[in-house]
């Protein structure tokens, strides 16, 4: 009520009194046609004058209130239209920052991944290179080794074959022997042969 | 012969016209008597004051929590901030354009929210609406007439205006024919003018006829129960039928509940369409199309 002048509650009650006795004052006919109500032009008035004040208080006392309002939130909206905006534009710059990080760590990777692998394949080569190397050299000491050996052994049946001759002349020398003799000394000999080949 | 004297003649817009009692359970006496001054009833005349100061009081507290800028609570806020924001959306920018909308809204919001209490006061048990009355539509008809035809006269001038009613009508042909566009001009000049009233007298009979038409449609499907059943009220066909005011209760009932729905539907709709029209008469005013 302290928004709404007294003065104009004041003219509200002095119409709401004083338009039935315009009224009055033009007279009522009675008729078929009563409920338009025709003759009761103080209403009429009195509506004028009732949407006038109203138009006039609401002018005054709300509709500047309420375009301020509608400005401020304007710019409300506005504002957070355009910090949304302005974080959009930073989330999408932070994405194209990561989308390009991911695409160099990607390259990196794949750097890594082709260094390991030609590390990979070096070490694999110089690793077969070194493979046949040592075995090169481990078949050379073997072949060293077993024609050492076969020397030695060589040597042996040599010595084996002179100590058998030997004896196979020792003991034809003692006796006339016959051809199974013969046969029978030589498979000795030869048997003796090779158990001694054996245990050598 | 009995029922014959007794017979009273029915007034189906008793109860929807101005007067000067406010009928509640009138069986038991309930009424409230002498709202009247020197004879002449005042009830719309207390009906359209608190219309009035509803719609002031609502949009002066709309103005205090808006000017705030903080966004809108409650309900009550909502919804009053809803209906500006429709007056805006719905009516000021598709009639005048978004260029006028700011400078006319007040206009608008006010003659909607004015207009639309009044209907909704007739949807109030006991009460009545005053835009059953045509002196009542017909004085905010009134008013957006001036505000009409003042606002094409401040766009364009009072002559260019007054010129802008004027059709340009161009035949071919010899004195005959050039006679005759310019009878026929001056006709549709008339026309124009003529139209200018009608739209404003228009305005006025459509929101009158409608709280009228309505009001009394609610009450005449009320009344069906005391034809049955008043034995002032003679009937032929419900004579001797007692049990037919069971069904007719019902029926009447159930009726008027459907169709008060339905008024108040057509409250909002009412007071948007005066409020649209005047918007789109305000729009060709300030931009006639020839």
């Amino acid at each position: 009520m302290r928004l709404i002048p007294l003065n104009a509650l004041a003219l509200l009650v002095v119409l709401a009194f004083a338009s039935p006795v315009l009224a009055a004052e033009a007279g009522q006919e009675g008729g078929k046609l009563d409920f338009l109500g025709l003759q009761r032009y103080d209403l009429g008035i009195y509506t004028l004058i009732v949407f006038g004040l109203l138009i006039f208080v609401l002018n005054k006392y709300a509709w500047p209130k309420i375009k301020v309002g509608l400005e401020r939130r304007e710019a409300s909206i506005k504002g957070a239209l355009e910090e949304a905006k302005r974080e959009r534009q930073e989330a999408k710059n932070v994405l194209e920052q990561a989308r390009k990080q991911l695409n160099e760590t990607a390259l990196q990777v794949k750097a890594m991944l082709d260094e390991a692998r030609r590390d990979a394949d070096n070490l694999r080569t110089e690793q077969r290179e070194i493979g046949v190397k040592e075995a090169q050299a481990e078949r050379a000491r073997a072949k060293r080794e077993i024609e050492t050996r076969m020397a030695g052994l060589s040597k042996d049946v040599y010595e084996q074959a002179v100590t058998l001759a030997a004896l196979m002349a020792e003991k034809a020398l003692r006796r006339q022997v016959s051809i199974s003799d013969h046969q029978r000394l030589l498979d000795e000999s030869l048997a003796e042969l090779q158990s001694a080949a054996n245990k050598a | 012969m009995a029922h014959e004297t007794e017979k009273q003649k029915i007034n189906p817009f008793s109860h929807v016209v101005d007067s000067d009692h406010i009928e509640i359970l009138p069986t038991i006496g309930l009424e409230i008597h002498g709202l009247a001054i020197g004879g002449v009833p005042i009830k719309f005349i207390i009906f359209i004051t608190i219309s009035a100061l509803v719609v002031g009081w609502a949009m002066i507290w709309l103005g205090r929590k808006m000017q705030t800028g903080e966004p809108p609570q409650g309900k009550l806020w909502n919804l009053l901030e809803y209906l500006v924001f429709f007056v805006r959306d719905w009516i000021a920018r598709p009639g005048v354009g978004e260029r006028d909308a700011p400078k006319y809204l007040p206009y608008f919001t006010t003659l909607f929210l004015f207009i639309f209490a009044m209907n909704l006061m007739g949807m109030l048990p006991f009460l009545g609406s005053p835009t059953a009355s045509i002196m009542v539509t017909g004085a905010l008809a009134l008013v957006s007439f001036v505000v009409i035809h003042a606002s094409g006269v401040s766009e364009m001038g009072g002559a260019k205006y007054l010129k802008s009613f004027t059709p340009h009508i161009h035949i071919e042909g010899g004195a005959g024919m050039q006679i005759f566009a310019k009878v026929l001009t001056i006709g549709m000049a008339g026309l124009e003018y003529l139209t200018a009233f009608i739209r404003a007298s228009v305005l006025a009979i459509r929101l009158f006829a409608n709280m009228l038409a309505g009001h009394t449609v609610l009450f005449m499907i009320l009344f069906f129960i005391a034809l049955v059943s008043d034995p002032r009220y003679v009937v032929p066909i419900a004579e001797g039928k007692d049990w037919l005011f069971y069904p007719v209760s019902i029926f009447s009932v159930c009726l008027v509940v459907a169709l008060s729905l339905l008024e108040l539907f057509i409250a909002g709709l009412q007071a948007f369409i005066f409020t649209f029209l005047t918007a789109v008469f305000i729009g060709l005013a300030k931009h006639p199309p020839h």
